[in-house]
């Protein structure tokens, strides 16, 4: 076949083949890279939100244990910062009334071997004994 | 009282003593360990050897009275006129 049949040399035609070859090489190749890329940033991205879920989980679950463990080494010394955080984190607990001996008194020791609390209201000098029996004193 | 005949059994404390907010198990140890026993106890003989019958029961001045307002009121005003 003579190289002047179809004008294109077959080196030629081989050339801008390659040349063709070559810049869908490039176009696939560039493709992949931006493929990746998007991957690689994604993948970061997603990294870093699996991260910051761990951390939220485990500060939440070691803070119940912190408080845990500060009641447990001071059961009575109840600070502002514990109360602080049992009122965020749990129900308040009720305050404990008043018991029966620390109830107010004017008067209180012993009689007959028995504990005796006497309340004055009003004239101390006052004549007047109540004495009272009922189910619970 | 005498409508819930299951109140004094082990099942009846707890479920009442639960329902008043108390913590049953303190309430069985200050129940069992008898240490206000002897406080009880001589109160109890106190009032008999009174002639204290039922509850509430009230002197003034080792007089009974009656346990209301009225009459605790009375007897007070009238031991303060015998006072002075």
């Amino acid at each position: 076949m003579p190289p002047s049949a179809f004008g294109i040399s077959p080196r030629g035609r081989g050339g801008r083949g390659e040349w063709r070859d070559t810049l869908a090489s490039m176009r696939l190749l560039t493709g992949a890279l931006l493929l990746l890329a998007c991957l690689a940033a994604a993948c970061g991205s997603g990294d870093e939100a699996v991260r910051d879920t761990a951390t939220a989980t485990s500060e939440r679950a070691e803070r119940p244990a912190t408080i845990t463990q500060q009641q447990q080494t001071q059961p009575r010394q109840t600070t502002v910062q514990d109360t602080t955080a049992q009122e965020v984190d749990q129900p308040a607990e009720p305050q404990s009334e008043p018991q029966a001996d620390q109830l107010p008194a004017d008067d209180v020791g012993v009689h007959k071997g028995l504990r005796s609390e006497r309340h004055v209201l009003g004239e101390p000098d006052a004549p007047v004994e109540i004495r009272y029996f009922g189910d619970f004193t | 009282m005498a409508g819930d005949e299951t109140l004094f059994t082990e099942a009846g404390l707890r479920r009442q003593i639960t329902f008043e907010g108390l913590d049953y198990d303190e309430f069985v140890r200050c129940m069992t360990d008898q240490r206000t026993a002897p406080i009880v106890r001589a109160s109890l003989a106190e009032g008999e050897s009174r002639g204290v019958t039922g509850t509430p029961w009230v002197f003034v001045n080792n007089q009974q009275v009656d346990p209301t307002f009225e009459a605790i009121e009375a007897a007070v005003e009238a031991a303060l006129e015998a006072g002075q």
